[in-house]
C-alpha cells in the first residue's frame, strides 16, 4: 500500500508537468487547448519510434523532444491559432478539439491500434527509498519533472518573457497598451507550452501502457488536474497532480483496474461542483 | 460562434429538396446504396439532435454516452420480446431521463468545462458497459437472439430512419422558432443578460439536453435493432461524438439544415474513405472538416447563403426572427 | 410600500460593498441613487435584482420577501434592471430582444400573436428604436443599445425599473433625449423607478427624492433640494475642506 502512495506521487509529479503545459497555454493565451491529450499521446508514439529504431534511451531524447514540440508549438500557433484567436471562444475550442482529431487519427494510421510499450532495461526495477520499495523509473521521471516544473518557474518569474507571459495573463489589454508585442509572446508561450506537453508525453510513455485512445484520458487528467489546483494558478499545479496521482494509486488498490481512469473524471466533476476555484485558484480567473 | 438566423426561404427550399432527393432514393432499392443512406441518415440524426444542445451553446462532446445507452436500452427489451417501435422510444426515453439527471450537475459547469465533463461522461458510461457484463454481456457485445429476430427489408430500415431523421429535424426547426429557441439563443449569447430577463436558464438548458439526448437515444436504439449486433467499442465509440460535432459544425451549427448537409456530406466521403482506404481515415477526415471550417468559414457551409442577405438584414428588414 | 430594505449589507473578501442600508421606495416613485464611483450603488441593484446574495439584511416587494429568490424569478414578480454597460443579445435583432425581454418575464405574452407584435411595436416606438428594429443589436451605437436596455426592460410591463447609469456615455443632446425618455416612461405607465446616476445635475432634475452612497453606507434620504446643503453629501464628492456655493 505505502508502495502505491509513494508511486501515486511520483507519477504525480509528471502530471502537474502535463498540466502545466496546458495551463500556461490558458493562462496567457486563454485558450482551451483540447488537442492537449493527443499532443501527449504523439510524443509519446514518437517517442516509442525513436527508441525501437535507434536503441537508444528514451531519457536522452526528451530534450529532442522538447525541442521538436517547440516547432510544432510555433507552427500550430502561426498557422491554426493566431486566425482566431480574437474571435469567440468557442471557435478555438471547437478548433482545437478538430486539431486533437487530427493527431489521432495520424497515430492511429502511423502506428495502428496495437498497444505499445516503451521498455528499458531498468523499467521494471525497484529501488528502495525510506524502506519502501518503489519503481525506480518513476523516482527518474518525478526529479526529472521536478526539474523541469521548478526551470519553467524560474523563467517565469525571472525573464523578462516570463514577466511579460505573467503580465500577459492578468491583463492583455494593459500589456498592449504598455507596448508588449502580445503575437511573439503568445507564439513562445504556445512553443514552450508544447514542449513541456512533449516531454511530459515522452516521460508518461515511460511508465503506462500507449493506445491511440490514451489522448483523452491525458486531457481529462490535465484539466482535472488544473482545476484542482485553480485554473490560472500554476502554484496549484504541483499540488494537483500530486494529489491526482496519490487518489489514483489508492483507488487502483481497491478498484477494478478499468476504473482507474474514471477516477479522475469523478475528481474533476466532484472539484467543480463543490470548489470550482479550487485550491489555490482565483475566481477571476475563470 | 453566433447562432446565424435562418435564412428561411433558401433554408426551405434546401430542406425540401434533401427531403426529395431522401425519398427518391428509396426508389432505387439496390440494398448497398439504402445501406449507405442508412448509416448517413443515422449519424446525420445524432448530428441535427447534438446541434439542438448546440443552441444554448454548450458544446457537448460526449453524445455517443446517450447513442449508446438508446441501443444497449433497445436491445435489452428487444431481447426480451418487445416490440420495435416500443424499443425504440423507450431507448430515448431512458437516454433523455439519463441526461436530465446527470444535467442537474452539470448544466451548472461553465464553458469549457461542460464541454470536458460530456467528454468524461461518455468514457465512464463506456466503462459502465464494460463492467455492468450482467447486463450488457461486457466487451463481447450483444447480440439479438434469432428468436426475437425478424427479417425485415432494407426498405423498411430506410423508411423507419428517414421518418426518425425527419421528425428529429422538425423538432430542432420548431425549437428555433418558439419560446425556447429564443431562450437558448438568449443563454448561448449571454446567460447572466438571460436571467436578467426572466430566462430560468437551467430549465430550459435542461430541455434542450434532454430532447437532444433523447433523440440520440432513439437514433442508437434504432442502430441496434438495425446491426442486430452492439458492442461498447461500437456504440459509444469517441467517433459517434466526434462525427456529430463534425458534422453540425461543418455544415453550420445553429441551424437545421446546417448538420443535415454536414452529416450527408461527411459521412459520404467517410464512406468513402473506408471503402477505399481505411476506417481511420474518417477520423481524419472529421478533424479536418473541423478545423477547416473554423478557419475558412466558420458558420459552416450554409453560411454562404447568408454573405448576399446580411446586409439588407442590418437595414431593410428581412424578417428571419421569431415570429414577431 | 414597492420595496422595502432593511439593513442590507454586502460583503466580499476584503472589501464591504454595501454596509446596512435601509431604505424605502414608495408607488410611482422616482428615487434616485447616487454617489461617487465605488460608493456601491450598481452592488445594491445587483442585490435588489437577485444578481448577486446578500451577506445579511433583508428586501421585500410589496411586503414578499426576496431573498435568495433567482435573478429570473425576481424579473418575473416584475422588478426589473438594466446594466450600466448594455448587455444586448447581440445575434438577435433589436425586435426579437425586446421579444425576449418580454415572454419569459411576463408569460402572458406569446410568441407569434398580434398583441405581442403590437405591443413590441409600442414599445420600440415609445424607446425611439422602431426604425432600427430588424438591425442585429451588436451593430447598434452606444445610445441605441441603452435605448434597448431600457426597451427590454420595460416592454414587460415591470412594476419596478431599476435603471443602472443608464446615461454613462453620452453627449449632452443624448443625456437630454434620455432623461426626457425617463419622465415619459413615468409619465405613460406610471412606474415605480430607482434611477443610478454619478452626475449630480441629472439626478436632481429627475428625481423625487434622493439617495446618496458613499463607500457602500447611505449618508443621505431625501428631497433633491436639500441635497447641496448637506455638508456629508458635499464632502463625499468633493472632499471635505470645500464649501459648497451651489443652489438647485
Amino acid at each position: 500500500m505505502t508502495t502505491a502512495v509513494l508511486n501515486g506521487i511520483l507519477i504525480g509529479g509528471v502530471y502537474a508537468l502535463l498540466a502545466l503545459g496546458l495551463v500556461m497555454i490558458y493562462g496567457v493565451m486563454r485558450i482551451v487547448n483540447l488537442s492537449h491529450g493527443p499532443l501527449v499521446a504523439l510524443a509519446g508514439y514518437i517517442t516509442f519510434s525513436i527508441c525501437s529504431l535507434l536503441k537508444v534511451d528514451p531519457l536522452i531524447l526528451l530534450p529532442l523532444i522538447g525541442v521538436l514540440f517547440y516547432g510544432l508549438g510555433i507552427l500550430v500557433y502561426k498557422f491554426l491559432l493566431k486566425p482566431v484567436i480574437f474571435k469567440p471562444r468557442i471557435i478555438t475550442l471547437i478548433l482545437t478539439m478538430g486539431l486533437g482529431y487530427i493527431i489521432q487519427s495520424l497515430i492511429l494510421i502511423v502506428w495502428g491500434a496495437d498497444y505499445r510499450s516503451i521498455l528499458t532495461p531498468y523499467s521494471s526495477r525497484s529501488i528502495i527509498v525510506a524502506g519502501i520499495p518503489v519503481s525506480f523509473i518513476r523516482v527518474i521521471l518525478f526529479l526529472l519533472a521536478f526539474f523541469t516544473i521548478a526551470l519553467m518557474y524560474i523563467i517565469l518569474n525571472r525573464t523578462k518573457m516570463g514577466k511579460v507571459m505573467l503580465a500577459c495573463s492578468q491583463s492583455l489589454e494593459g500589456a498592449k497598451i504598455v507596448g508588449i508585442n502580445v503575437d511573439k509572446v503568445f507564439e513562445f508561450t504556445n512553443g514552450i507550452s508544447f514542449a513541456i506537453i512533449g516531454v511530459a508525453g515522452a516521460m508518461v510513455a515511460m511508465i503506462i501502457v500507449l493506445y491511440p485512445t490514451v489522448g483523452d484520458l491525458f486531457t481529462l487528467k490535465s484539466f482535472c488536474i488544473n482545476v484542482l489546483g485553480g485554473l490560472g494558478s500554476v502554484i496549484g499545479i504541483p499540488l494537483g497532480g500530486i494529489i491526482l496521482g496519490l487518489v489514483e494509486s489508492i483507488s487502483s488498490v481497491f478498484l477494478p483496474v478499468m476504473w482507474n481512469n474514471g477516477v479522475a473524471f469523478l475528481v474533476l466533476v466532484l472539484v467543480l461542483l463543490v470548489r470550482p476555484t479550487g485550491i489555490f485558484g482565483r475566481p477571476e480567473n475563470l | 460562434m453566433k447562432i446565424v438566423n435562418l435564412n428561411s426561404k433558401i433554408t426551405k427550399a434546401l430542406l425540401w429538396l434533401v427531403l426529395l432527393i431522401l425519398c427518391l432514393i428509396l426508389l432505387k432499392s439496390k440494398e448497398y446504396i439504402l445501406s449507405i443512406f442508412i448509416s448517413t441518415l443515422i449519424y446525420t440524426g445524432v448530428a441535427v439532435a447534438w446541434d439542438i444542445m448546440g443552441l444554448s451553446g454548450k458544446i457537448s462532446f460526449g453524445q455517443a454516452a446517450f447513442f449508446g445507452i438508446g441501443a444497449y436500452t433497445s436491445m435489452i427489451l428487444s431481447a426480451n420480446g418487445v416490440n420495435l417501435l416500443l424499443a425504440l422510444i423507450v431507448g430515448g426515453l431512458v437516454a433523455g431521463f439519463f441526461a436530465i439527471t446527470v444535467g442537474i450537475p452539470f448544466l451548472r459547469l461553465r464553458g469549457p468545462y461542460f464541454a470536458i465533463g460530456t467528454l468524461g461522461l461518455a468514457n465512464v458510461v463506456y466503462i459502465l458497459a464494460l463492467v455492468l457484463k450482467k447486463w450488457t454481456r461486457g466487451a463481447a457485445g450483444f447480440a439479438l437472439p434469432k428468436s426475437v429476430f425478424i427479417n425485415r427489408s432494407f426498405s423498411f430500415y430506410y423508411i423507419l430512419i428517414l421518418t426518425t431523421v425527419i421528425l428529429v429535424a422538425l423538432i430542432h426547426y420548431w425549437m428555433c422558432y418558439t419560446k425556447v429557441g429564443v431562450a437558448l439563443k438568449a443563454i448561448h449569447d449571454d446567460e447572466d443578460a438571460a436571467l436578467s430577463v426572466g430566462v430560468n436558464t437551467i430549465f430550459y438548458e435542461l430541455i434542450a439536453f434532454g430532447i437532444s439526448a433523447l433523440l440520440t437515444g432513439i437514433l442508437g436504439a434504432f442502430y441496434a435493432l438495425y446491426i442486430t449486433y452492439i458492442s461498447p467499442s461500437n456504440v459509444f465509440s469517441s467517433s459517434i461524438s466526434i462525427g456529430a460535432v463534425a458534422m453540425a459544425v461543418f455544415g453550420g451549427v445553429g441551424t437545421t439544415i446546417g448538420p443535415i448537409i454536414g452529416g450527408i456530406f461527411l459521412s459520404f466521403l467517410s464512406e468513402i474513405l473506408r471503402n477505399y482506404v481505411s476506417s481511420n481515415f474518417s477520423l481524419l477526415l472529421y478533424g479536418i472538416a473541423i478545423v477547416g471550417t473554423m478557419l475558412f468559414l466558420p458558420g459552416g457551409l450554409i453560411s454562404i447563403t447568408f454573405r448576399r442577405t446580411s446586409k439588407r438584414q442590418n437595414q431593410e428588414g428581412a424578417n428571419n426572427d421569431a415570429r414577431v | 410600500m414597492m420595496l422595502e430594505c432593511s439593513n442590507v449589507s454586502k460583503k466580499f473578501v476584503g472589501l464591504v460593498a454595501v454596509n446596512n442600508v435601509s431604505f424605502q421606495l414608495k408607488e410611482n416613485e422616482i428615487l434616485g441613487l447616487v454617489g461617487p464611483n465605488g460608493s456601491g450603488k450598481t452592488t445594491l441593484i445587483n442585490l435588489i435584482s437577485g444578481f448577486l446574495p446578500l451577506t445579511s439584511g433583508k428586501i421585500t416587494f410589496l411586503s414578499k420577501s426576496l431573498n435568495g429568490l433567482r435573478q429570473d424569478q425576481i424579473a418575473k414578480i416584475g422588478i426589473r434592471r438594466t446594466f450600466q454597460i448594455p448587455r444586448p443579445f447581440s445575434s438577435m435583432s433589436v425586435k426579437e430582444n425586446v421579444l425576449a425581454g418580454l415572454i419569459f418575464a411576463n408569460p402572458k405574452y406569446y410568441v407569434g400573436t398580434k398583441e405581442t407584435s403590437e405591443w413590441i411595436n409600442y414599445i420600440l416606438d415609445f424607446t425611439g428604436l422602431y426604425e432600427k428594429r430588424n438591425i442585429l443589436a451588436k451593430r447598434l451605437i452606444t445610445p441605441d443599445r441603452k435605448r434597448l436596455e431600457i426597451a427590454r426592460a420595460l416592454v414587460s410591463k415591470p412594476r419596478i425599473l431599476l435603471l443602472d447609469e443608464a446615461m454613462a456615455g453620452l453627449n449632452p443632446k443624448e443625456t437630454e433625449e434620455a432623461i426626457r425618455l425617463v419622465m415619459r416612461i413615468r409619465e405613460k405607465e406610471g412606474i415605480t423607478m430607482i434611477v443610478v446616476e454619478h452626475v449630480m445635475r441629472v439626478i436632481v432634475s429627475l428625481s423625487d427624492r434622493i439617495i446618496v452612497l458613499h463607500h457602500g453606507e447611505k449618508i443621505f434620504d431625501g428631497l433633491p433640494k436639500e441635497i447641496a446643503k448637506n455638508q456629508a453629501v458635499v464632502d463625499a464628492y468633493l472632499g471635505k475642506r470645500y464649501q459648497s456655493r451651489a443652489t438647485v
